[in-house]
């Protein structure tokens, strides 16, 4: 059996579907959350990878390429934000999180 | 193999466990969590967040393979000189077409260690340091206070209190 595009596609919504049931689950483990998010971009980046592939586009890995960097940068600057939030609070607990100016 | 995409099969993950899980452990690690209390309603959103799960891989595996399951082959192959030598030609194609995307892509990047070193850099009250700036900017008027006052006795008590201590 040759491996589709389709199924590169469903490989990719089974990953994104994964990242959802996860922040549904974990939705006060801030840190989980951040996981679920990066798993998303991830999801999106076999999609970009597999359409690449298959229409002959090299443009596609390019965009990889920039989706990485972002997620790169979110997730620093989520860890960090976090760390400020843990010394502050004492908590990672997104229902916490109620007061602004906290 | 590996969608003829080999240079960001690598990058990929050497970014993901090199950086991204290395920054993940040490968060987990730093923090001392409670997770039973983070945890409390993992049971009561098990069921709903399996069916939202379980309907959207459904909905999503229906739409995509009816759609492209027939799509064995690339509808258009990449040139052979492109399949061949695939980091070349990303390069080629960063360097050349999107540099100044790449070049924004840097920027962020920057941007994020700056942030992130600036949101967790903590000045500690206890420690004792030196200001060099305001050692080398001290002046003399600062340090030493030059006061014009008269002198407390006159030249004639003094004479006599000198006569009165070489007696004795």
């Amino acid at each position: 059996m040759t491996i589709t595009l389709a199924h590169y596609l469903v490989l990719s919504a089974i990953l994104f579907a994964t990242s959802m049931v996860g922040i549904f689950l974990n939705r006060r483990n801030l840190i989980i959350l951040l996981m679920a998010i990066e798993l998303m971009l991830l999801s999106v980046n076999i999609n970009f990878i597999a359409f690449s592939h298959f229409l002959g586009d090299m443009a596609g890995q390019v965009f990889v390429f920039f989706i990485l960097t972002v997620a790169a940068a979110e997730a620093a600057i989520g860890l960090a934000i976090l760390i400020v939030l843990f010394r502050k609070l004492d908590t990672i607990n997104a229902e916490d999180l109620d007061r602004l100016k906290g | 193999m590996l969608l003829q995409a080999e240079f960001l099969s690598l990058a990929l993950i050497l970014v993901y466990v090199g950086a991204v899980m290395v920054l993940f452990l040490f968060v987990v690690m730093m923090l001392d969590l409670d997770l039973a209390h983070l945890r409390r309603d993992f049971k009561k959103y098990l069921p709903v967040a399996f069916l939202m799960g379980a309907v959207i891989v459904l909905e999503l595996a229906v739409v995509l393979i009816r759609s492209f399951i027939g799509t064995r082959a690339p509808v258009q192959a990449m040139s052979e000189e492109l399949a061949s030598n695939n980091t070349h030609a990303l390069g080629k194609l960063i360097f050349v077409d999107y540099v100044y995307a790449f070049e924004v892509a840097g920027v962020i990047l920057l941007v994020a260690i700056i942030a992130a070193v600036a949101l967790t850099l903590r000045r500690r009250k206890d420690s004792k340091t030196q200001n060099i700036a305001d050692q080398v900017a001290v002046k003399a008027s600062d340090r030493l206070r030059i006061v014009s006052m008269s002198s407390e006795m006159d030249a004639k008590q003094d004479a006599e209190q000198n006569r009165r201590g070489r007696k004795e």
